[in-house]
């Protein structure tokens, strides 16, 4: 696959991640149960995506429940990177078996360190366009999932948002003063 | 609405200038039906939204909209959905950030200041700022914006009072301010829609953020949806036609439209008939309509017969600069931004650019967008992940930015025309958008990127960083030009009261008739030369002569 084939299919990932079914996402959101990932899949996700983003302020992806989000967004909004992703945890699936582990997650943390430094280069023995934009999409779903608003299933508890001291939708309780805005010192 | 109703006025889109359109026809007692082809929503609402939702993914103002982009006439344009706008009652007033600029004197006479510039297609404005002025108070005052009078020294003269006073700084803002001062630049507070008090019914601000991209659910932040369309409505004469799109024009006799064929909420095919037709759906959606609607004597698409129609299109030349501070910036808090700097603004052909720009404070408003900046904070493109990557987003509280929003020359192959390749949901051929930055834009902004440097690290920022903004195009929002208003038949689409050259009832009355596109934000100037059109529209009426 050529750089302009790759980028195609990078702005598809990314156009599909923004289609217009928020909705399906939310039902489905509310249940932690994995609706289209395997279980073995789900973990390993869950290593690359705390390797992709460590913890925050001591909140990690974990906690944001980022993986429950990707497993959704791949049934609904982001159906069509379900392949992708398929194709993709089989390279996360090789280098274990390789390794003589039975999840990718079971990897030292320098070998899966370099194992998606590989993917993002797109040096893993499979299609180089598509490990890129596999990686693009795992990273972006990973920010959207630990950052995005709590009733899109991502975000859970707000976790993200407190790891960044967001204060998240102050509608909600009334606004701030202009003192709070100012942070100026009470006379 | 009868089926042989005929309107006085139809106005088509609810913006900055349907909004008025509508509000001051429908006052004098014209009978007044406004197409809108999105949503009205209550106010309450806008509590709903959100970051991925608004900005990611910009489903909750264009729930169903497609276009396709491209650099140039060779390349092949990619579909998606590139433009910040919203379709909704209101229009893209309703999630404005609304910073509201007077344009400056010359920035209505550009080609005579400039002269020629090659590969571009620079043209005076047939008004001036003189005759704008009065419109532009009485769009201040309709907008309750917030401001200090005479605190820009290089800003419009004969500035009126703003009818509110100004925001509180936060902490990222008098940084800035102290960065300025200690250039001898004039630090000044940015004038915004956004009710400081309690002002026209309206509410205080209640310093929620989400201002930008987003609808503000307490009617602070001013809005046809909030001003406009309720006093229109309140007239009594006028009727608002929500989830309408207008699809074509339809041409009567002599040189002049009969009516407005459009699909209702239930998507059935509708027309409506009106003795004069006021087009304001935006530069893209204004063109689209126009190049839509063919007949035998414009096959080339209404007003089009000098391929006119969709040129020019501008969209404004950004720079970014974020800035790491000690204490919290509080960005996320208050209206979005709070102080500008105006001093970089006169042209000036020797900083190797001509035109400039206005700088105000950017504020670090929403999670992802700023994610997704950390490749200019890291200043690499690859392995922007890891521990790098959260240690920038536990920076966040104490992230502040400037952004400048500069002048971009027209440039007649910068277009809208219709996708041949592409159609929408409802069929119709979807909005092309052809755009190539002039090199006159890109100087501009790198420029504007080492004051705003300057600016943040005399305040005393321990880092700061730039963020090429060079590539945004209409996903900025200030998307003008492509019905030029001019003196010239063959050059322009419009006349400069915002009529048809070619078709007597037809006016055009939002940003597509700016011929250049000054360096600030256009809203106000949209709003501005509605009033002004619009007193013209209610002469020509009450002295018979609105044919």
């Amino acid at each position: 696959m050529d750089r302009r084939h790759f980028l195609k299919l990078t702005a598809a990932s990314l156009a599909s991640a923004m289609a217009a079914h928020p909705q399906a996402l939310l039902a489905a959101a509310a249940s932690h149960r994995p609706a289209v990932l395997h279980v073995d899949e789900l973990q390993t996700l869950e290593a690359a995506c705390d390797l992709l983003l460590p913890p925050v302020n001591g909140i990690s992806v974990r906690d944001a429940g980022v993986v429950n989000f990707i497993d959704k967004l791949l049934l609904h909004e982001g159906a069509d990177q379900l392949p992708l992703y398929r194709s993709g945890l089989g390279l996360f699936r090789a280098a274990a078996r390789a390794a003589g582990a039975d999840n990718w997650s079971a990897l030292a943390a320098a070998t899966k360190q370099r194992f998606l430094e590989q993917l993002e280069d797109g040096h893993l023995a499979h299609s180089p366009a598509e490990q890129q934009a596999l990686f693009q999409s795992l990273r972006f779903n990973t920010l959207l999932g630990f950052l995005a608003a709590p009733r899109h299933g991502a975000n859970q508890h707000s976790a993200g948002w407190q790891a960044i001291g967001f204060p998240g939708h102050l509608h909600y309780q009334g606004g701030v003063s202009d003192a709070d805005v100012a942070g100026l010192p009470p006379h | 609405m009868g089926k042989r109703t005929e309107w006085d006025v139809c106005v088509i889109g609810s913006g900055a200038g349907g909004g008025v359109m509508a509000e001051r026809l429908s006052a004098t007692g014209m009978k007044v039906v406004v197409l809108e082809r999105g949503r009205h929503y209550s106010p309450d609402a806008f509590m709903q939204q959100d970051e991925l939702s608004n900005v990611i993914r910009q489903d909750f103002f264009l729930p169903d909209y497609l276009e396709t982009q491209r650099e140039t006439s060779s390349d092949t344009a990619v579909p998606g959905k590139y433009s910040l706008m919203a379709q909704t009652v209101g229009g893209g007033t309703v999630h404005w950030g609304s910073w509201s600029w007077r344009f400056r004197p010359d920035e209505f006479r550009v080609a005579s200041v400039e002269g020629e510039v090659p590969d571009s297609s620079l043209a005076d404005w047939p008004i001036s700022y003189e005759e704008l002025s009065p419109y532009y108070a009485q769009a201040e005052r309709a907008l309750g914006v917030a401001g200090h009078a005479g605190g820009n020294p290089f800003g419009a003269p004969g500035q009126a009072m703003y009818p509110n006073p100004p925001h509180v700084y936060r902490p990222a803002s008098r940084l800035i301010e102290q960065g300025a001062r200690r250039l001898a630049l004039n630090p000044f507070p940015i004038p915004m829609a956004i009710n400081s008090r309690i002002y026209g019914g309206r509410g205080k601000c209640m310093n929620s953020g989400f201002c930008s991209s987003f609808g503000c659910p307490v009617q602070a932040k001013a809005s046809s949806l909030a001003v406009h369309i309720p006093a229109a409505l309140a007239t009594g004469h006028c009727t608002l036609l929500a989830n309408c799109r207008a699809v074509e024009l339809l041409e009567g006799e002599g040189d002049r439209l009969r009516g407005v064929r459009y699909l209702n909420e239930q998507g059935k095919e509708q027309v409506l008939q009106a003795r004069q037709v006021v087009l304001a759906a935006g530069s893209i959606g204004t063109t689209q309509l126009l190049l839509q609607s063919t007949s035998g004597r414009f096959p080339r698409g209404l007003l089009n017969t000098n391929d006119q129609v969709g040129r020019n299109l501008m969209c404004h030349v950004f720079a970014m600069v974020n800035f790491e501070m000690d204490d919290p910036s509080h960005s996320a808090l208050g209206p979005p931004g709070n102080v500008a700097v105006d001093d970089f603004h006169p042209s000036n052909a020797s900083r190797g650019f001509i035109r400039g720009g206005v700088i105000g404070e950017a504020i670090e408003a929403t999670p992802i967008v700023s994610a997704l900046k950390a490749a200019s904070y890291l200043g690499r493109s690859q392995r922007v992940w890891g521990h790098d990557l959260s240690d920038y987003l536990a920076r966040y509280p104490y992230i502040g930015g400037l952004i400048m929003v500069g002048e971009d020359l027209p440039v007649a192959s910068n277009r809208i025309d219709l996708d041949p390749e592409h159609r929408d949901s409802q069929g119709l051929a979807v909005a092309r958008i052809t755009h190539r930055r002039h090199d006159n834009d890109i100087r501009l902004a790198r420029y504007f990127e080492k004051r705003m440097a300057d600016i943040a690290e005399a305040g005393g920022a321990r880092r700061t960083w730039a963020t090429d903004y060079t590539g945004v195009k209409t996903g900025s929002g200030h998307i003008m030009g492509t019905c030029r208003m001019g003196n010239d038949p063959q050059t322009s689409v419009l006349n400069r009261w915002c009529r048809a050259h070619e078709v007597k009832n037809l006016w055009v009355v939002d940003g597509s008739c700016f011929p250049t596109s000054g360096g600030y934000n256009p809203t106000l100037t949209i709003y501005a030369n509605a009033y002004r059109v619009a007193d013209h529209f209610i002469a020509l009426n009450s002295r018979g002569e609105l044919s």
